[in-house]
């Protein structure tokens, strides 16, 4: 947190040695995606999630200091994620704490492994959504629009918000398939 | 991946609720505790949740698309770093602000300062603090840069048939979604390939426009938006109504770019007839019988002819008895006395409304009075399940849930339920001594009456308050009077309109037994919050139905020949994708596959073996014996609506009876099977007698690697100069092929 003031004695054009490298920021751009999924298989809920990989991300900013080059960006990124989600749920630990300890210590294991792939799945991911049904597609776009959710949609269309629902996951289960699909082709080929 | 969904049936709704943010704590322990146990599907979990995130983190946080471009993609990198470092550098240059150096970060200030319309703002006061600038960037996207992107950008969509492979095509044509209130009218108006269409369409089209299966949604909000929307017409005339569902699933085709399977062989659709109607597997007989015929309109005389035979009667009565009071045997319900009464129905050409009324305001003695057995089956616990059941199978409607609190998907409060439950108030089941001619015996027979009595019925909200209903349904009242048998009335109250529940529930039902799939999924859960796959179609057939006199043969009519229930059961490459079992509306391309009921498995069993009953002496015999084989598969749940499973479809018990059940040995044994005795009795050519069993058991000829098996076996007897010995390994060969195509997938399927 003291890095900072170190920054405010410089005048001038900032020398960019003052700040992180160029390949911390490269990393950091890259990884944000992997990070955001680390935080959201653990709290459950893409709003707080953002809070946490907020929090995660002023202290990667704060802390750019202590990273090694050279290391594993993304495990020390992870490490700093873990525990602001630790911090979280402590602070919100009677309102919306949603999953027991045991369950974020295994999920978080797993989601690592799985995060590995997460440019090849992004890839598929959006071959699949262009082998959607116009109308699955067009639903899931307006669905995942900033600042919509599944309620405020179903209102819009005028629909049941519970046929929504059931729409939306149909389609999610058949990207996850698709996806799946894909990547299975990848790797075969 | 899809087991993980079979072995926890919840756990794909938990999840959605979990993406909508609905999900409650207990819903979450659910997760917890199936996540943590089962590696599975925590594996399901993180991928489910990882196409929830990108697809949040693409369409909602980054940029407008997820772009399969790597390009684009490392472009947009890019440009992401290059804020990332101007805002660096600017850091640099500002004077510190205390708050981030105490780490009291405000974070919720900054989630709302990520909407577009303020980003700006936020940046100007928040220069000072880089990360979480850097997040409103990274929330907000690239997108609150270009303005013209700032109202709800809508994709517009390729031409319909044209199958989209540019993601830049999608990407391109961005359109203000001013001018197109819904999904459906977009695409109608595409459909029509006249993009400057106004979006009212002019009447005239609308009822070409208005069916398809991939809008279904949208559809049928355009159908209850819209009051002044004609309702499907009533039709009488048969080929009308024929040609009404081949238009109507066709289009669904064309709306969904789905290439339907050509039409299935004769074979193939004469087994499936005879398993859909008379209930059993065809006999080789019967087979050759249909496909010798020459004529034009063989498939109506075939379909005419089983309509019109004991069987249809017997399998209907059979399907829906099970509906009704289930297969579990209750010691004061009378299945058979139930299945009479039904059969008895269907071969005077009762009504369908009528049987419904019969089934609600039965009085008497069960084992007298068939239809009695609905309610006495279900009048325990305060007449709940006897609620639940008429709203599930007669009504098509889900509202046992509402019995404690409202309904959670649609306006069904738990007045109603009670409203529906307080019909049933006086009904009640009373033991009554009865004389026997044997004057020194008595027995208790027990009947279903009506109590006079009158008032409300009472029941408790979740807060503990003591509520009154007093029986009404659909907007009617009836009087509480003790003298008046609301029973009578609410079966009044069921048949009347043009398109009632009850038919609607009746055709929904029906269809699916044809097509392994209904227009609803589930099919008993019709409602607003679940629209049907082929709205008009639906509504098409329900009123026709209705306007028919609830005719039940000619529904099956109508439905058995038609086009679609033409079609072969193989998918094609190019409707694979319309698979309802992954939750999808059906798009009926091709025949869903349907497993044999345990009824259809041992009445064809029965009849391979060539001990099919005849008279009506060996039908008792044939159902008492069926009636306590199927008990072997089915187990009653202890629930508040008299819930059962059946371990039959696709599980190990049904496996194990298949490869050494008792039943299979006499099927194929020589010393029961009559069958299997005539062939090895029977002097003709040996292949034949091969191609026979192949004929009488799969309803097909065989196939040619399955003729050079048979060869081969021949060739083993022809050493043979005993004739005794060449008699016996004949049979063990006969038996061993019998056997193996009864356990074959495609004998247990109906397809």
């Amino acid at each position: 947190m003291t890095d900072f003031p170190d920054d405010k004695t410089t005048t001038g054009t900032p020398e960019r040695s003052d700040g992180p490298g160029a390949e911390f920021i490269d990393q950091f751009v890259a990884t944000q995606r992997r990070i955001y999924l680390f935080i959201l298989a653990q709290v459950g809920n893409p709003d707080l999630a953002e809070e946490v990989l907020q929090n995660t991300n002023v202290v990667i900013w704060s802390k750019w200091k202590d990273f090694e080059p050279g290391t594993n960006y993304i495990a020390w990124v992870y490490r700093i994620a873990s525990f602001e989600i630790m911090k979280f749920r402590q602070k919100n630990k009677r309102s919306r704490v949603y999953f027991d300890d045991e369950f974020i210590k295994t999920v978080a294991k797993s989601v690592e492994q799985i995060g590995e792939k997460s440019e090849a799945r992004r890839v598929a991911l959006s071959k699949c959504l262009n082998k959607l049904k116009p109308a699955d597609r067009e639903l899931i776009q307006q669905r995942y629009e900033p600042g919509v959710s599944g309620k405020s949609l179903a209102e819009k269309l005028g629909r049941p918000v519970n046929s929504v629902y059931q729409s939306l996951g149909r389609i999610r289960r058949a990207l996850l398939e698709c996806v799946e699909r894909e990547l299975a082709a990848v790797a075969r080929s | 991946m899809k087991e993980i969904l079979q072995k926890y049936p919840r756990f794909s709704r938990l999840l959605d609720q979990l993406c909508e943010q609905s999900l409650d704590q207990k819903g979450a322990d659910e997760i917890s505790r199936i996540v943590k146990n089962d590696p599975a599907a925590r594996d399901y979990y993180i991928r489910y949740l990882d196409i929830h995130s990108t697809l949040h983190w693409d369409l909602a946080i980054s940029d407008a698309n997820p772009t399969e471009n790597k390009q684009e993609q490392l472009q947009n990198n890019t440009r992401l770093k290059q804020l990332v470092e101007s805002f660096v550098a600017e850091a640099a240059l500002e004077p510190i602000n205390s708050s981030l150096t105490t780490g009291e970060l405000d974070t919720s200030e900054f989630v709302s300062s990520s909407r577009p319309s303020s980003s700006y703002s936020s940046r100007k006061t928040a220069g000072t603090l880089v990360a979480a600038l850097l997040l409103t960037f990274m929330v907000s996207g690239f997108w609150a840069l270009s303005p013209a992107k700032q109202h709800d950008p809508v994709v517009k969509q390729n031409q319909p048939g044209e199958v989209v492979t540019s993601d830049i095509a999608t990407s391109d044509e961005l359109v203000s979604n001013d001018s197109s209130p819904s999904p459906g009218d977009k695409q109608n108006s595409e459909r029509m390939a006249e993009p400057d269409l106004p979006p009212k369409l002019p009447d005239i089209k609308w009822e070409q426009q208005s069916n398809p299966i991939s809008t279904a949604q949208a559809d049928s909000k355009k159908e209850t938006s819209e009051p002044g929307s004609p309702s499907a017409p009533q039709l009488i005339d048969d080929r009308q109504i024929v040609e009404v569902i081949n238009q109507r699933i066709k289009q669904g085709w064309i709306d969904q770019s789905i290439t339907p399977s050509p039409v299935a062989d004769d074979h193939e659709w004469c087994r499936r007839v005879y398993l859909d109607l008379a209930g059993r597997i065809p006999t080789a007989t019967e087979l050759s019988h249909f496909l010798n015929d020459e004529r034009t309109g063989r498939e109506r005389r075939l379909v005419d002819r089983l309509l019109e035979s004991p069987e249809f009667a017997m399998s209907w009565a059979t399907r829906w008895t099970n509906l009704l009071v289930g297969r579990s045997p209750n010691k004061h319900v009378d299945r058979l006395a139930l299945l009479k009464y039904l059969r008895h129905s269907i071969t005077e050409n009762a009504p369908w409304s009528l049987v419904v009324s019969d089934l609600i305001s039965a009085q008497g003695d069960p084992k007298k009075n068939g239809p009695a057995n609905f309610l006495v089956a279900h009048l325990n616990n305060q007449a709940v399940p006897a609620t639940a059941f008429v709203a599930r199978t007669l009504l098509g409607t889900q509202i046992q849930c509402a019995q404690c609190h409202r309904h959670p998907f649609y306006e069904t409060t738990q007045r109603q339920f009670w409203e529906l439950n307080s019909f049933f108030k006086q009904a009640k089941v009373v033991a009554a001594p009865q004389m026997t001619t044997d004057a020194n015996q008595q027995q208790t027979a027990y009947l279903l009456t009506d109590q006079p009595v009158g008032g409300p019925t009472y029941y408790e909200t979740r807060s503990g308050l003591m509520q009154v209903a007093y029986p009404r349904f659909n907007g009617h009242k009836v009087s509480d009077d003790k003298t008046v048998i609301r029973r009578q009335e609410l079966a009044k109250l069921l048949v009347e309109g043009d398109d009632p529940l009850i038919a609607q529930s009746f055709v929904n039902r029906t269809w699916s037994h044809f097509f392994g799939y209904g227009f609803t999924l589930p099919i008993d859960d019709i409602g607003p919050h679940n629209p049907p796959s082929h709205p008009k179609l639906f509504e098409t057939l329900s009123r026709s139905f209705v306007a028919s006199g609830y005719d039940i043969k000619r529904l099956v009519r109508w439905i058995c020949l038609s086009r679609p229930y033409r079609l072969s059961s193989h998918p094609l490459p190019e409707n694979r994708q319309d698979t309802p079992q992954w939750g999808d509306p059906p798009a009926f391309s091709h025949m869903y596959f349907k497993p044999l009921s345990p009824e259809q498995l041992y009445n064809s069993l029965v009849e391979i073996s060539g001990n099919y009953p005849h008279s009506s002496d060996d039908w008792n015999r044939h159902l008492e014996n069926r009636e306590s084989w199927v008990l072997q598969f089915v187990e009653s749940l202890d629930n508040d609506e008299n819930g059962e499973s059946n371990h039959f479809q696709g599980t190990i018990t049904q496996a194990l009876m298949m490869m050494n059940g008792e039943l299979i040995n006499r099927t194929i044994s020589p010393d029961s099977s009559r069958f299997t005795a005539s062939l090895i009795g029977h002097t003709g050519s040996d292949l034949k007698k091969f191609e026979t069993v192949c004929l009488a058991i799969l309803s097909r000829e065989p196939k040619p690697g399955e003729i050079v098996l048979f060869r081969k076996m021949i060739h083993q007897l022809k050493g043979l100069n005993n004739p005794v010995e060449r008699r016996r390994l004949l049979a063990g060969q006969l038996e061993d092929v019998m056997w193996a195509y009864l356990n074959s997938s495609e004998f247990i399927i109906n397809h």
